[in-house]
């Protein structure tokens, strides 16, 4: 008895489970174009390079294991769509991941000089984020200050030392001390902001 | 072909899954551009990366397999024999390599561990 597929793709998924070394690249031919469009078309914004990853990671996985598709419960085409969907959410989440990252990061370690830069407001790196702004509240006098320089742009660590009241110290003890201070207060950021 | 398909096409060089690896693998050992190799294979450039999109052969249907595409894409079988049996013995080799340098670091572990 054999099997009814109500889908115009039927016979090349039973191809591609039946091991046709050709399925995996007709299949391709038959899916790629078409599904990286309805992306684009679904996600205006998202940058070409995310829409072909997305589609894909989801032309890939299903590649690899056809036996996940049921049909039964729609067509290849509509498959395709969800998996490339979830797959372009997830990589858009790992973008706006890294993005923060490095939010964080310019922060904290490359502020501009405030001497010869001008800031847009709009521009400028932002705390907004309630788990960076918790952090922030529970910073002590002395991380506050000294954060504040940070984010002023100020790199000298014997200004840095001053505020941790290190002022008359060796350069050497003001070295290790400053730069134990500024990387504690980013890893603290860091975690506030992964548990927001 | 579109510039999707040759993206993923490229794509997969990296993966033992699919054909364009061992192509790859031989490309690279014969300083072949795609060019070179589509003139090796006896195809148009343009449909080496629908070619590279095939599943690499099983081990137990080698010829078959490699028969049927290049029966599609009006290959030479021999040509394509030799290419992919090529590079899937360079990418063995690759792997033997990698395994026996890990087995190695596993070997001095050991060494370093044995009292004295």
């Amino acid at each position: 008895m054999t099997t009814t597929l109500p889908d115009p793709d039927a016979g090349l998924v039973e191809r591609l489970r039946a091991g046709d070394p050709l399925a995996a690249s007709d299949f391709c031919i038959a899916h790629l174009d078409a599904l990286v469009e309805q992306l684009r078309r679904s996600y205006p914004t998202a940058h070409e390079h995310a829409l072909c990853e997305a589609a894909e990671d989801a032309l890939l996985a299903f590649l690899k294991n056809p036996q996940a598709f049921d049909p039964a419960r729609g067509s290849v085409a509509g498959y395709l769509r969800m998996a490339a969907k979830a797959d372009l959410i997830n990589i858009q989440k790992k973008e706006a991941r890294h993005h923060r990252d490095r939010a964080v990061a310019d922060c904290v370690e490359d502020a501009p000089d405030p001497r010869n830069e001008v800031v847009d407001e709009a521009d400028a790196p932002s705390f907004a984020d309630p788990g960076l702004a918790a952090v922030i509240a529970g910073f002590t006098d002395v991380e506050r200050r000294f954060f504040d320089l940070m984010r002023d742009g100020e790199k000298h660590t014997p200004a840095l030392a001053v505020v941790l009241g290190l002022a008359d110290a060796p350069p050497a003890e003001q070295t290790t001390e400053v730069k134990k201070m500024r990387d504690r207060l980013i890893k603290r950021l860091q975690r506030g902001r992964d548990g927001s | 072909m579109s510039a999707a398909l040759d993206h993923l096409a490229e794509r997969v060089k990296s993966d033992p899954w699919f054909l364009a690896h061992p192509l790859a693998e031989y490309a690279r050992s014969a300083g072949l551009d795609d060019a070179a190799l589509a003139e090796r294979l006896g195809c148009p450039v343009a449909g080496l990366s629908a070619v590279r999109l095939c599943r690499a052969p099983q081990p137990d249907t080698v010829r078959a397999d490699l028969t049927a595409v290049a029966e599609r894409f009006g290959l030479n079988l021999l040509a394509l024999l030799a290419a992919v049996q090529h590079g899937a013995g360079l990418a063995r080799l690759r792997e033997g390599t990698k395994a026996g340098a890990d087995a190695g670091w596993q070997l001095a572990a050991r060494d370093r561990e044995t009292p004295e």
